[in-house]
């Protein structure tokens, strides 16, 4: 589903590490899912260095994609982060779980476009 | 004729892998396609619309506007095109927004809505998936 989509679309596992991000995702993230490969919850976070409109450096478990995992609701945040091109951007971001019909967490999902 | 007939089918597959992961997630998502039909809405849709798809069925998205009576948070009524649904629909980019609708089963309820335009590999509109939750 992710792979058809125009819009940027990145998969974080349960644990936190970034697993798929798609192609509309990579002009965003300043660089293609095959030079990043699957990056880890400590990798990723550390590599884009997420922060707020001020500034503020934001953990894993406050951003979007933490809050969809760690409180398995949907969110939506407008955040910076740094591209592994050096360009730092501005996002609307909204974040929901993979839940199963059983409840069970499968990930997390976020879809995020430039502001 | 053939071009015709293979636009139809891409733009299906779209739609059907559209409903498809939405069928499988626990947030509420509707899905609307080109012509501004409702093609469909999940389960946990059916909890805050107040009535299931089945019931429900392929309607215009108009009507499905009317029937929830969307209004700001302050209570003023939302025209279709002032929606996150009626911007993506409309400007073709993603939107986000808060607003209160009335479901089916009679409740008001303030939900946080994103929606993002549907174009599949070829740039063609296929529609908009729309996803939203209750705020607390």
């Amino acid at each position: 589903m992710a792979t058809n989509l125009s819009i940027p679309i990145s998969v974080l596992d349960p644990d936190g590490n970034l697993v798929f991000f798609n192609r509309s995702a990579e002009a965003m993230h300043g660089m293609t899912f095959e030079e990043a490969g699957e990056l880890s919850a400590t990798e990723w976070p550390t590599l884009f260095a997420p922060r707020a409109s001020d500034g503020t450096p934001i953990p894993l478990e406050e951003l979007p994609v933490g809050v969809a995992l760690f409180e398995r609701r949907p969110v939506h945040k407008t955040i910076q982060f740094t591209g592994a091109d050096g360009v730092l951007r501005e996002i609307s971001v909204t974040a929901f779980p993979l839940m199963g019909r059983e409840q069970e967490l499968f990930g997390a999902v976020a879809i995020f476009w430039h502001l | 004729m053939e071009q015709s007939v293979r636009q139809r089918r891409q733009k299906s597959l779209v739609l059907i892998l559209a409903r498809e992961f939405a069928s499988n997630l626990a947030t509420p998502i509707y899905i609307a396609d080109a012509d501004e039909r409702l093609v469909y809405f999940n389960e946990p849709a059916e909890q805050i619309a107040g009535r299931s798809f089945a019931e429900t069925g392929e309607i215009p998205i108009r009507e499905w506007a009317e029937m929830l009576a969307p209004q700001a948070t302050d209570g003023q009524p939302l025209q279709r095109e002032q929606t996150p649904g009626g911007i993506a629909f409309a400007v073709r980019r993603p939107a986000h927004g808060s607003l209160c609708i009335t479901g089916l089963d009679g409740k008001r309820r303030e939900i946080a809505t994103t929606a993002f335009p549907l174009f599949g590999p070829d740039e063609e509109f296929h529609g908009i998936m729309v996803i939203f939750w209750e705020q607390a």
